[in-house]
């Protein structure tokens, strides 16, 4: 992001300090007391060598970088060797010559110039190739304009191209503003160019002491770069900066965006993929990949537990294998009372499961869960727990809500006896599954002794029994085959 | 009396002499072999996507039983770390005996652009301390945080303390809001959305052009003066190329990664203040309670010594070591004195936590 090389200009630079130094020194004009001429001509043909268009990547950059570098130090050469010239033909001393200010060169514009500028200029990126010849373009055509009709930007856009002219509207604006914004900039590095100065002037009045003044061209130069860095750090500090910096971004992020915008429009109309189609692809892939590797690691992690668990297992077998490991052995017990504990805490989940399912949320899959879990933990007690379900689907809780439910979109106007009517029958409905839950759990725990009262699942399904002439017998066996085991309590 | 004390036949001397060396110069510039870097051998041990995660081979087995992951910046090369052969910290570890890994980020493009610092931070960094602890043969690892990789390591050891034995940073920015930082003075109003859904992965330019601002006279001129100085010596404009290679030679940063990191850390500081979270985690600094040691460069331009310093109060760890270097921010990696100083303080401060 330097600025170009020139070898030919900074050649010419060399020769004229050579023909000051000739001048001051007296030296003869045929003579080239340091490389003039044709001496001057085999560093200027070994600087022409390195030139970026010259073999060796690598070295011609670090001579551009060099050179480009060195630009203010030879600038400072440059404007004390035409001091001491005037020196020795009777002019002003080197002292008062910067007392004067007089130091052109030293300064070179890509140090002092807008450093955000350059910066963007380099900047790679869909709608930022040729950001700087499109600013300029801009500047040069249509700023005047703008300028002029700057209240036009915010007139209302109407008809067939409203969105064309608004667009239009907006760039312009973002241009203007950026113009703005980057015009705050170049005034803030410019203060920091006067505050340089004013604090070389400082530094160099410290050095007007006997055994404290500067006695070469690099001290004096390096005295310089402290105070350009001192002032401008000052700045880059402060709370203005701060402001200034992030408005003249934001506000080139603002013209990338529009013209990418624009770009983009135009690549729909034509039928092209635009960065947004890519990058949205690129965002998916990405959560693609995470979900991915989630799953993995997952996977990866519930192997690990079941070669845990098979590693526990092999440990009880040879724990139980060992002698006596019966007789009160508290490591086999205790995961005999843990099993026996979990199964009542399972079936009461069955219970909630089938309960909340008549409330018409996740109706069935709970349901549908809970007892298969049942028969996974606790294989009599789950199993009387979906029989109980399966006596008679159009009873079982997970249905039972769906009469109330019909009866209430067969209404779309529901009336308030409607809806009362629908709330006690959801009412009921919850009532009568949890009686069966309670039945069932009665039943699962050897108790059910006589008949089941009131409005419980059970009690229903011992109604629907007893007055359905039609019921299969397969049904009624089937129910009694249930109960069966622990005198028929789930009746 | 003036402030100069310059006789006119002394000036055109020493514009003699400058002009002289700039001719040699350009010869020597000439005759130069492009530079090599990263001279110590090592293995390849873990690689997912563009990450590679190294193991050094020493010329004697590593004495250490834990290893040393080194965690890099994202915004610079990590060979930073293994220049050349007498400025190498992972050299002067392997020396002192330590088993030192390293994690290579690679150079992300724009298939990387919605990588965020879950992905990076619980997930590459997760991954390869898991992938190091597995060929080591360890529960725990040493980590060995720079600069961003500080902050990176900092908040994965909040959140996976289990996985960390010791935790060592170095020039690692804590408190962002210091004074004296200047990226973040200019980072700190900036619309961070709008950057990055503008430009997406932002590019190795402009954070270079951003360093580069820090210290513009420095940086863009001063410092080609003094190349000047060293034109005509092979070795040290060697030594000056490799430098320039490394300070240029930068990744462009993932988009969701930067957008993150300047909105939680430079314009939320919430390493220091709380409230940060990355993925579905909180990360809290005060979970740090295995030994750490932080050390930072006393003229360290880019990461302030009093943002480094700020770790000793964030942390939960009753055993906390701090050294201060007398050096800048590259500097405390190729410095004579770094070679004779960093990597013994490291070493000496792991084994008596071994």
């Amino acid at each position: 992001m330097s600025e170009p090389l020139d070898v030919a200009q900074w050649a010419k630079n060399w020769e004229a300090m050579a023909r000051q130094a000739q001048a001051a020194l007296g030296a003869n004009p045929g003579q080239a007391p340091w490389g003039v001429g044709s001496a001057n001509a085999g560093w200027a043909d070994a600087l022409g060598k390195a030139n970026p268009f010259a073999d060796g990547k690598q070295q011609n950059e670090a001579m551009e970088r060099m050179l480009s570098g060195a630009q203010g130090y030879l600038g400072m050469l440059q404007s004390l060797a035409a001091a001491a010239a005037g020196q020795s033909g009777g002019g002003e001393s080197l002292a008062d010559a910067f007392r004067n200010g007089l130091f052109p060169g030293a300064f070179s514009s890509s140090t002092m110039g807008n450093p955000m500028a350059a910066a963007m200029r380099g900047l790679a990126g869909s709608g930022a190739r040729g950001f700087d010849q499109m600013m300029e373009q801009f500047a040069a055509a249509a700023g005047p304009m703008f300028d002029k009709a700057r209240g036009a930007l915010h007139q209302p856009a109407f008809g067939f191209l409203r969105e064309k002219q608004e667009n239009l509207q907006k760039t312009a604006q973002v241009f203007i503003d950026y113009q703005e914004q980057s015009a705050r900039y170049d005034r803030l590095m410019l203060k920091v160019g006067e505050q340089s100065f004013a604090r070389f002037q400082l530094k160099l009045a410290e050095r007007e002491e006997p055994g404290r003044q500067i006695e070469s061209a690099r001290a004096l130069y390096d005295l310089w770069i402290d105070a350009a860095e001192e002032a401008y750090a000052e700045i880059a500090l402060s709370e203005e900066f701060r402001e200034v910096y992030a408005a003249v971004v934001d506000a080139q992020m603002r013209v990338r965006q529009q013209v990418q915008g624009e770009i983009e429009r135009y690549c729909n109309e034509l039928g092209m993929p635009t960065r947004s189609e890519v990058d949205s692809i690129g965002q998916r892939l990405q959560a693609l990949r995470r979900e991915f590797r989630n799953l993995h690691e997952n996977d990866a992690g519930h192997q690990a537990l079941l070669a845990e668990i098979e590693v526990l297992r092999n440990e009880v077998a040879a724990l139980k294998s060992q002698p006596g490991a019966h007789a009160g052995s508290a490591t086999t017990a205790a995961p005999a009372r843990a099993a026996r504990s979990s199964t009542p805490r399972t079936s009461k989940k069955a219970r909630q499961a089938a309960t909340s399912s008549t409330r018409g949320k996740n109706a069935g899959s709970k349901a549908d869960a809970a007892p298969t879990r049942g028969v996974e933990k606790g294989e009599g007690k789950g199993k009387r727990t979906q029989d109980a379900q399966s006596v008679s689907p159009t009873v079982a809780g997970p249905v039972k809500a769906k009469p109330s439910k019909a009866k209430t979109r067969r209404k779309p106007v529901a009336t308030s006896s409607a809806k009362r009517r629908a709330k006690r029958s959801r009412s009921e409905a919850g009532k009568s599954v949890a009686a069966a839950g309670a039945a069932v759990k009665s039943t699962a725990q050897g108790g059910g002794k006589g008949k089941p009262k009131g409005n419980s699942f059970a009690a229903s399904i011992a109604r629907f029994a007893r007055k359905s002439k039609t019921a299969s017998a397969g049904h009624v066996a089937q129910s009694r085959k249930v109960g069966s085991g622990k005198r028929g309590g789930d009746r | 009396m003036g402030p100069l004390n310059i006789a006119a036949s002394e000036l055109f001397e020493e514009a003699v002499r400058f002009q002289r060396k700039m001719s040699r110069g350009a010869e020597v510039l000439r005759t130069l072999d492009d530079v090599d870097f990263g001279i110590t051998p090592k293995d390849e041990v873990y690689r997912e996507d563009k990450l590679v995660v190294y193991r050094f081979r020493g010329e004697k087995k590593p004495t250490a039983k834990t290893p040393i992951l080194i965690v890099y910046a994202l915004v610079n090369r990590p060979y930073m770390v293994d220049l050349q052969a007498d400025k190498s910290l992972v050299r002067n570890l392997l020396a002192q005996g330590e088993d030192v890994y390293l994690i290579d980020w690679g150079y992300p493009d724009r298939a990387d652009r919605w990588l965020t610092l879950d992905d990076y931070i619980n997930g590459y960094i997760r991954r390869s301390v898991d992938a190091v602890a597995k060929h080591a043969g360890v529960a725990k690892i040493n980590l060995l945080g720079i600069c961003q990789g500080g902050a990176f390591s900092l908040c994965f050891t909040a959140m996976h303390p289990h996985k960390v034995k010791n935790l060592i940073t170095m020039v690692t920015p804590v408190d962002f809001h210091t004074p004296d930082n200047m990226l973040s003075n200019w980072t700190r109003n900036m619309d961070a959305d709008l950057f990055v859904d503008t430009i997406g992965n932002v590019p190795a330019d402009l954070m270079n052009w951003c360093y580069l601002m820090l210290k513009p006279m420095r940086l863009l001129q001063q410092k080609y003066v003094g190349m000047v100085d060293i034109l005509d010596n092979k070795e040290e404009l060697e030594n000056f190329l490799r430098m320039e290679k490394w300070i240029f030679d930068s990744p462009d940063q993932a988009g969701e990664a930067f957008r993150e990191f300047m909105r939680d850390f430079y314009q939320g500081n919430k390493l220091v203040k709380g409230g940060l979270s990355i993925g579905d985690r909180t990360v809290d600094l005060g979970r740090i309670t295995m030994p750490v040691l932080n050390i930072f460069a006393e003229q360290d331009h880019l990461v302030p010594p009093d943002s480094s310093r700020a770790l000793q109060a964030a942390v939960g760890s009753k055993d906390y070591t701090q050294i201060a270097f007398k050096g800048g921010h590259i500097g405390i990696y190729v410095s004579g004195r770094a070679q004779r100083e960093v990597p013994p303080a490291i070493h000496d401060w792991l084994k008596a936590r071994s």
